[in-house]
């Protein structure tokens, strides 16, 4: 009898092995990119809000497809460059829905409760969060005439302390210069289509995401008709 | 009026002062069908004898414990606002999730201490309490002053040292002042 507990249990320590857990809950991709879908965090996020696992922005961008798609879309909507809209909310809250600060700031733009009412917008909903947050972004860059100065942005966009300020110009200003580096594609938003590529969302850092498309076959590999397995 | 039975305790001629009617009442315990040391509307002197003195420190003292044990819930209840307002022992400035960079850092991962509250992103949040390290707090965060963002949120507070501590487990460690 022991042999086969001690079987049991090692094939199900195995099963659950091979099962990638979940090695930050706050790094969640949005279920669709549209612009239109009226998705809660809290729905998204049912684990809560918290500290997104740290990312590249071009692995953000991959990790967030949906996400950065309804991002790019809300910057072209209200007239913002797409790439500085990512490059701010790679440095807000790393393009996470499930983003958040214990001062209950949450979403990818990190917008704040009384910012996001000023604009109508209800922080609690995705699109609303990023429509918001665009809106505060386009008001900053109107108000700092344009928006090659990232400093007078930090300003208007985060209007925290000193301390904060600085750290968000020199955050955004890196993410930003990532996504402009030569070579890099402009990033495509949804236009207003529901794609529903789901982004990879959860997955163990250190590991490779999944891919969002499945690579076609390798020469190696055996292909099984239907039936035969 | 109704006839008082002979055996009732009588109000000391002369007992007008709150303090002295008290004493009286206090010492008196009424007997079946007499009045608990009601006034009888007469004009009262006040008089001092020794044992009127004597009754007035046992009640004086009874009532010191009475008033002790009415207010000691609200003077226990009122020692964390009391070790709020002293403040924590922090220093003040910026802090950041511990693996996070000081420079550069995400906002989600930022919180300054200006001596008073801790805020990110202009929503200021302060401690209702600072008892025992660990201890779950009741926070109030607010929005630049707008009573109407108002938020409690419960952080479990842990003090580190003066340079670092830990809020929910996640520990966030000062910046060095920037020139």
């Amino acid at each position: 009898m022991t042999p086969l507990v001690a079987a049991v249990a090692l094939a199900v320590s195995g099963w659950f092995g091979a099962i990638p857990a979940a090695a930050n809950s706050f790094t969640r991709d949005a279920g669709s990119c549209d612009l239109n879908q009226r998705t809660r965090l809290t729905d998204l996020c049912p684990n809560g809000f918290g500290m997104p696992a740290g990312a590249s922005t071009q692995g953000m961008l991959v990790r967030h497809a949906n996400v950065a798609g309804m991002i790019v879309d809300s910057a072209n909507r209200y007239g913002v460059d797409p790439r500085l809209a990512l490059a701010v909310s790679a440095h807000e809250g790393r393009m996470s829905a499930c983003a958040g600060s214990f001062t209950g700031v949450q979403g990818p733009m990190q917008l704040t409760q009384a910012t996001g009412r000023g604009y109508g917008m209800d922080r609690g909903v995705l699109a609303d969060n990023i429509n918001g947050g665009m809106l505060t972004l386009r008001d900053a860059i109107v108000s700092c005439g344009g928006d090659r100065n990232i400093r007078c942005l930090a300003d208007r966009y985060n209007g925290s302390t000193e301390d904060q300020r600085r750290s968000w110009t020199s955050g955004v200003s890196e993410r930003l210069a990532s996504l402009n580096q030569a070579g890099q594609a402009a990033p495509a938003g949804c236009d207003g289509q529901a794609q529903c590529i789901m982004g990879p969302g959860d997955f163990p850092a250190g590991r490779l995401p999944v891919a969002a498309t499945p690579p076609a076959p390798a020469p190696t590999d055996v292909l099984v008709d239907v039936g035969q397995v | 009026m109704a006839a008082q039975a002979a055996d009732c305790p009588s109000r000391p001629a002369g007992l007008s002062s709150s303090v002295g009617l008290a004493a009286w009442r206090a010492g008196q315990a009424p007997a079946q069908g007499c009045p608990r040391g009601a006034p009888d509307g007469a004009a009262l002197t006040m008089v001092w004898s020794p044992a009127t003195q004597a009754a007035g420190r046992a009640t004086g003292r009874k009532a010191a414990m009475r008033l002790l044990i009415l207010t000691a819930p609200a003077l226990l209840a009122a020692m964390p606002h009391a070790a709020a307002a002293r403040g924590l022992d922090l220093e003040p400035g910026l802090f950041v999730l511990q693996g996070e960079p000081c420079k550069g850092a995400t906002s989600t991962a930022m919180l300054s201490f200006d001596g008073r509250q801790f805020d990110n992103k202009g929503v200021q949040c302060r401690l209702e309490a600072t008892g025992r390290s660990g201890d779950s707090h009741a926070v109030t965060c607010m929005e630049g002053g707008d009573a109407s963002t108002r938020e409690t949120r419960r952080w479990s507070f842990r003090l580190i040292d003066r340079r670092s501590f830990s809020i929910n487990g996640s520990v966030f460690r000062l910046c060095p002042v920037q020139p």
